[in-house]
């Protein structure tokens, strides 16, 4: 029987994972577990995917797309070159290469797949990723929660039963969920969120503190130049790493401007306090995750984190802080939620019979009605239907009335939210029951939701009296028009890469590259070793060059850029002898 | 369909006997294989699953779900047939366990 993959498609990583002998194991891309989400065009205008497109990123901002989880089920077309995409498109191109590197490493084809998304991802975002895999030629067999995939990839290796609270902060979204293993049995009791709070948040705030102390230096506003900010979100990116260990980083780039060099040194004192709001705000959440459970923070056996962001000792410190428990990092926190993903694979392949897994819905889903409020009329209320933490699959149904005599139609409308206002919380879909029997008003109509296993809902209306219904699985809701499957595929076959065979030329130019730049930076520091003990006109010469080397990585030129460093070399082996 | 039922329970069942009696059920219907059967399971524990749970089916036969005991009454004298008739006692004693609360 055919592998099913586990998928962890995520905001700045993705990963992808499949079942052996009842073992998770992760499959290497490009010779690396965790590969960047990240999608370009290479100089040629050809396709290339994962850490290629990342390499480039500094170098051709314009042509490549990162973090693309972030507009998913939204309505927002990108640009790459010279056409546009959407975020279907763009993560399709992503799944593609992960099921192609699966493919090569199991040595046969794969058509389904198990695929993660935050446990706060809304109904439009889970449709949008479910169209996604099927536009990359995966049968999508579940859409599961990222934490909960967590929870069961970490229940594999244990043998007691156990609450275990999972803090899931990744590269653009943040999931807390609280887990009870019992028996066997993997129940999620309760799931929040913040689908906009991620380590990508981190880079910027540290991104804007590199800018400003700039900016004081030299008057110049880096942020203006996509090109300088990419190259200062490198440095940065790699500071903040570097202050999960140490207590001090430097971020230093040379002629980020011009001639003007950034030299910065952080400390991780400071950078905490740049970041302390946004870790108070996953905090919050972990609080009402807890009231939600009706659990008190001793209840909880093990605090798991989860996603690379999660590494920031700051979250360690507040966690042990305030649930008074060690986090836990026994797995692999970038590698967990694949292996998970895979795990459940293997369930639904019948394969893994020890965990049954039960998740929730973290939403609450309901419509708008009239109501009377304190004898006035209110046309705003919202009425739930599935509330929150309801496991899933499952169905509510609800009788309304109609409002006046002979009303012919009914306008539904579903809202997702807990506020009391639908104004206040996120509209879905609505549509129409025409043709309702002429009769006074309190004509009954059964408004029934329910949620499937992927937490995706579907809406049926029925007549009572004479059985008329309707029946709607809700799409992209008010956010934009349908997905067209067949649009889409068009649209990436002339993008091409399809085939194997021509990804890999794509991917092997961009290791060139790669070894220019390390070529280039080498040159530049033996360069400015130098500097100082030359005469002037060796270093005007050596000046000349440097800049001609900035000004060919400036344009993408790579040839040219193989030239001027042929040059710098002959220069620099004559001025270091 | 009666609750206790669904899971196989005398009515006087504590919480260690119905969360006993669900989580083996789950484990024999799991959702991925045994959805309508275990969509029917979970609401039953849902209805049943503690002290305060129970007593609102006993009082109003009513979904869990809701919370506020304003609403809970609301839909009791809202709904066109009342489907049990309340004794002084639950109600006292619901009211008791919301003002504790």
């Amino acid at each position: 029987m055919a592998a099913i993959l586990g998928i962890d498609l995520g905001t700045t990583y993705s990963e992808v994972a499949v079942l052996r002998d009842g073992q998770p194991e992760v499959v290497p891309v490009d010779g690396e577990p965790i590969m960047p989400s990240c999608v370009g065009l290479d100089s040629q205008g050809a396709l290339i995917v994962g850490r290629a497109a990342r390499n480039q990123m500094a170098l051709a901002p314009e042509n490549t797309i990162l973090s693309i989880k972030r507009k998913m089920g939204k309505n927002e077309p990108v640009a790459l070159g010279e056409r546009s995409f959407s975020p279907e498109e763009i993560s399709a191109l992503i799944l593609r290469k992960l099921k192609q590197a699966a493919e090569a490493h199991l040595g046969e084809a794969v058509t389904q797949a198990v695929i993660t998304v935050p446990a706060y991802f809304d109904d439009a975002q889970r449709k949008a990723t479910q169209n996604a895999g099927q536009l990359a030629g995966l049968e999508v067999l579940r859409i599961i929660n990222e934490p909960t995939a967590a929870a069961l990839a970490y229940d594999a290796g244990l043998e007691e039963d156990q609450t275990i609270l999972v803090y899931d902060l990744g590269g653009g979204t943040f999931d807390v969920s609280l887990v009870v293993v019992e028996k066997g049995v993997v129940e999620v009791k309760a799931s929040h969120g913040d689908t906009a709070l991620g380590g990508d948040d981190f880079d910027n705030l540290l991104i804007a503190h590199a800018a400003e102390v700039f900016r004081e230096a030299n008057q110049v506003d880096l942020l203006q130049e996509p090109r300088v900010r990419n190259r200062l979100w490198a440095a940065v990116e790699a500071a903040k790493r570097k202050l999960s260990d140490v207590p001090f980083a430097r971020i230093r780039e040379e002629y980020l401007w011009q001639d003007h060099h950034l030299d910065l040194e952080i400390a991780r004192h400071d950078y905490e306090e740049l970041i302390r709001p946004l870790v108070r705000k996953s905090m919050d959440c972990v609080h009402h995750c807890l009231r939600d459970a009706s659990l008190l923070p001793g209840a909880v056996d093990r605090v798991i984190l989860v996603g690379g962001a999660s590494r920031t000792p700051l979250i360690s410190e507040l966690i042990r802080q305030e649930m008074r428990r060690e986090p836990a990092f026994e797995i692999n926190p970038e590698l967990i939620v694949a292996m998970g993903a895979a795990i459940q694979a293997g369930i639904l392949a019948g394969q893994q019979t020890r965990s049954v897994l039960v998740d929730i819905t973290p939403y609450t889903f309901g419509t708008q009605a009239l109501s009377f409020q304190h004898g006035e009329m209110r046309d705003d209320h919202f009425v739930p239907i599935i509330r929150r933490s309801t496991p899933l699959p499952v169905s509510k149904a609800e009788v309304f009335v109609t409002a006046v005599d002979e009303q012919r139609q009914v306008d539904v409308r579903i809202y997702q939210g807990e506020a009391p206002s639908v104004d206040d919380n996120i509209f879905i879909g609505d549509f129409l029951i025409e043709g309702l029997s002429k009769v006074p008003a309190g004509n009954e109509i059964i408004l029934n939701l329910a949620l499937d296993l992927n937490g995706v809902l579907s809406v049926t209306a029925l007549e009572k009296r004479t059985g008329l219904s309707k029946t709607v699985r809700m799409e992209t809701g008010g956010k934009g028009p349908e997905f067209d499957l067949q649009a889409a595929r068009r649209n990436l076959a002339e993008l091409g890469g399809d085939e194997p065979a021509t990804d890999e030329p794509g991917a092997s130019v961009p290791a060139d590259r790669q070894d220019l730049l390390t070529r280039a930076k080498d040159q530049r520091r033996r360069a400015m070793a130098l500097m100082a003990n030359i005469d002037e006109t060796d270093a005007g010469e050596l000046r000349l060059l440097l800049q001609q080397v900035q000004d060919a990585i400036g344009s993408g030129d790579f040839t040219k850029l193989a030239d001027v460093l042929t040059s710098l070399d002959d220069m620099l082996f004559y001025l270091e002898d | 369909m009666d609750p206790y039922e669904i899971l196989g329970l005398i009515p006087e069942a504590d919480d260690a006997a119905i969360r006993g009696a669900y989580l083996e059920l789950v484990r024999r219907y799991p959702p991925d294989h045994h959805p309508q059967r275990f969509a029917a399971v979970s609401e039953a524990y849902q209805i049943l699953k503690d002290e305060g749970a129970r007593l609102r089916y006993r009082l109003f036969n009513l979904d869990p779900g809701m919370r506020s005991p304003i609403e809970v009454l609301q839909r009791r004298f809202a709904a066109p047939e009342a489907r049990k008739p309340l004794t002084a006692e639950d109600l006292q004693q619901f009211l008791r366990q919301r003002a504790m609360q």
